[in-house]
């Protein structure tokens, strides 16, 4: 025992993050170095000197289902007997199995339970089991590719709807909205599904048409976002839309306007509260080269129903591996807000983006490399 | 009175209605089905038939003929067919003045599908964008319903918008396309099915003409909602994703076979459809029987 505390107490931060990370400790990333020694102290010294190799050393438990005559092979989610399609959770609230516990070889055991179909999608299109595979390369992207640093976490309500506003950046694919959901799943107390929303051209695009759906996203409509939220279920939202997604480079980490503040309608609507939330990286991924208006008018010929201004050009076509950071803000009840007019959804939204933006520049302002 | 008899539905919502109460059986094809009841031969369009309808005085008119016929009995007729059945049958309605209920199948094509429509769609979601003619039709033909309903108070009208119907009898074209042994699909795109099956959908109707209060607008189809692949691997069919050049030259060939799949049907099954039926489980007391996952499995053990 005083071997393991020694041993880590000869560890920065960092590494006793990702040694929590690999024990599956939830809400790592808001604790201090002390808390995080504790917890892992208790952790380790039940499992024994052998635990601190991680995921890959330790056999998960399976799950003990015997619902068909076939044993489920998924493995179980922690403190439980069963995995997340059989152990009754609402799994369209919840993300389970999640962070390092989901590898290529629960693949099979994830195709089996796909050909068996004996589990429910939800009326969005959310498939438990496609959303899990997906996971896998997601979580490889927000551990070791992005390195997601997250703070504020404890802003994410645990239980109930609420609606996560994000900025928005990327230019070729959407990863701040992936790394979002990515880091509520992994870090936040309760490991929530955010289901995020995005414009028709998911829709529209082969594959991705019903992946996305799959994987627990939903199409930008009025109606999916008040049943996500009357639902009790977390939503993401990017109000700047595709003017966020599509800026030039000298406009990095601008927030544009946030549309007709559609959220803070539903936050009224439905009494869900609303965290902001800074992302710091999305912008120097693809970093965009310039904007053009003919390819955007080609890109109209194609898909006449998009309705894109402008489209980005960027150089790489893999992305850069650049550290990103999230931050949660505190949550802002609407309830307690005197006003519930047509005025009181422009005054919210903006000062909504004003956090955002203060935010932005201060981490802006902290970040010294973009590694 | 019951028009549409013909059809399979129209069929056999006259034999279940038969033992109980005086049908009047209107269509202008041959029958599908059996009954007892004498068929009137009116073509719905007609003057004729609005005033066999003024005639007869009715006191219940379910109206089932909603879709049109003319792929039926050929191009050469007008393609609204539907709609000046509708306009004619709602004339003689408000003329002849006996009638208390009236039901009206519609359909939940009528919300078109799309990508730029909502996942979730419920009785009041507003109804607009890009439609095919047949959900043009309904569209018309509900609005002769909203039109009528203020000048006769004393008539109950029940709108159902009925789920895509699906089962081994009914032969509908999405019924006999997606029970082939290998269905072409769209590659990259993979609808989300609700369905009714077919039972459910003759006693929705059934159900609806009997309850005196069940006025309004209501969605019926089965709970819950499974993809269109998952639905081919319950059924043990093979779906085969085509490109969409290729799926167009499959879909022909199908069709000079004889199994047109019409626009609003393939659009179905590329995008998906869920819609909410909260309302009528609450307002019209009806549960369907089958949930979609129920009625798959009962229509693929079927025919196998």
């Amino acid at each position: 025992m005083d071997r393991l505390a020694t041993m880590l107490d000869a560890l920065t931060k960092e590494e006793l993050v990702g040694l929590a990370r690999a024990a599956d400790l939830r809400g790592r990333s808001s604790m201090t170095k002390s808390q995080l020694k504790t917890a892992l102290m208790d952790h380790l010294g039940t499992d024994g000197p052998s635990a601190p190799g991680g995921r890959r050393d330790r056999l998960p438990n399976r799950c003990r289902s015997t619902k068909s005559q076939h044993p489920c092979g998924l493995p179980a989610s922690a403190g439980s007997d069963f995995c997340g399609l059989h152990g009754g959770y609402a799994v369209s609230d919840l993300a389970i199995p999640v962070a390092g516990k989901l590898g290529f070889d629960t693949w099979p055991a994830l195709l089996r339970q796909l050909a068996l179909a004996t589990y429910d999608v939800d009326p969005l299109g959310l498939d438990p089991v496609v959303a899990d595979m997906v996971w896998h390369l997601i979580n490889f992207l927000y551990v070791d590719y992005f390195r997601v640093e997250v703070e504020g976490i404890e802003h994410v309500p645990s239980e109930g709807a609420g609606i996560l506003v994000a900025n928005h950046a990327g230019a070729a694919l959407p990863y701040d909205g992936v790394m979002l959901a990515a880091a509520v799943a992994n870090e936040a107390a309760v490991p929530r599904r955010v289901r995020l929303i995005g414009t028709e051209i998911f829709n529209m695009l082969p594959f991705v048409s019903h992946l996305y759906r799959k994987s627990g996203s939903a199409y930008a409509a009025r109606a999916d976002a008040i049943w996500v939220l009357e639902q009790g279920h977390l939503l993401g939202v990017f109000p700047e839309g595709v003017a966020g997604f599509q800026k030039p480079q000298d406009q990095a980490y601008q927030t544009q306007r946030f549309g007709r503040g559609g959220f803070v309608d539903l936050a009224f609507q439905t009494g869900a509260k609303i965290v902001p939330v800074a992302i710091i990286g999305g912008e120097e991924v693809h970093p965009v080269l310039f904007t053009s208006k003919r390819l955007a008018q080609l890109v109209r010929m194609v898909f006449p129903e998009q309705r894109v201004e402008e489209m980005a050009v960027w150089l790489n076509p893999i992305p850069l591996p650049i550290k990103w950071k999230l931050k949660f803000l505190p949550a802002i009840d609407v309830s307690t807000i005197a006003h519930t007019d047509r005025l009181a959804v422009l005054e919210i939204s903006e000062s909504v983006r004003i956090q955002i933006q203060y935010a932005l520049n201060s981490m802006l302002g902290e970040r010294d490399s973009l590694f | 009175m019951v028009t549409g008899a013909a059809s399979w539905i129209g069929g056999r919502v006259v034999q279940e209605l038969e033992p109980h109460h005086e049908v009047i059986a209107v269509d202008e094809l041959e029958p599908r089905l059996a009954f007892a009841a004498r068929l009137h031969r009116y073509s719905m369009d007609s003057l004729d038939f609005a005033q066999f309808v003024v005639d007869r005085k009715p006191t219940t008119v379910i109206h089932l003929q909603t879709l049109d016929r003319s792929a039926e009995i050929g191009a050469t007729r007008s393609r609204s067919g539907a709609v000046l059945g509708a306009q004619a049958l709602f004339g003689a309605i408000e003329r002849v003045g006996s009638v208390r209920h009236v039901v009206v199948k519609s359909d939940t094509a009528i919300y078109s599908t799309g990508p730029r429509h909502a996942s979730v769609l419920s009785e009041s979601t507003r109804i607009g964008g890009r439609a095919t003619r047949y959900e043009r039709n309904l569209r018309d033909i509900e609005v002769f319903v909203t039109n009528l309903r203020p000048s006769m108070p004393e008539v109950s009208f029940t709108v159902l918008r009925l789920g895509p119907i699906f089962g081994p009898t009914v032969g509908n074209p999405i019924s006999r396309y997606l029970t082939l042994p290998v269905v072409p699909t769209l590659m990259g795109f993979d609808g989300r099915m609700q369905l009714l099956y077919e039972d459910d959908a003759v006693h929705a109707v059934v159900f609806a003409s009997q309850e005196a209060k069940a006025d309004g607008l209501f969605n019926v189809a089965g709970d819950g909602m499974v993809y269109l692949s998952r639905m081919l691997r319950m059924g043990r069919r093979i779906g085969q994703p085509l490109p969409a050049p290729l799926l167009r030259q499959a879909r022909r060939l199908l069709g000079i076979s004889g199994l047109q799949l019409p626009e609003h049907t393939a659009n179905l099954l590329k995008y998906g459809r869920y819609v909410t039926t909260d309302r009528m489980t609450r307002d019209l007391k009806f549960h369907p029987a089958h949930t979609t996952r129920q009625a798959i499995e009962r229509t693929y053990g079927g025919r196998t």
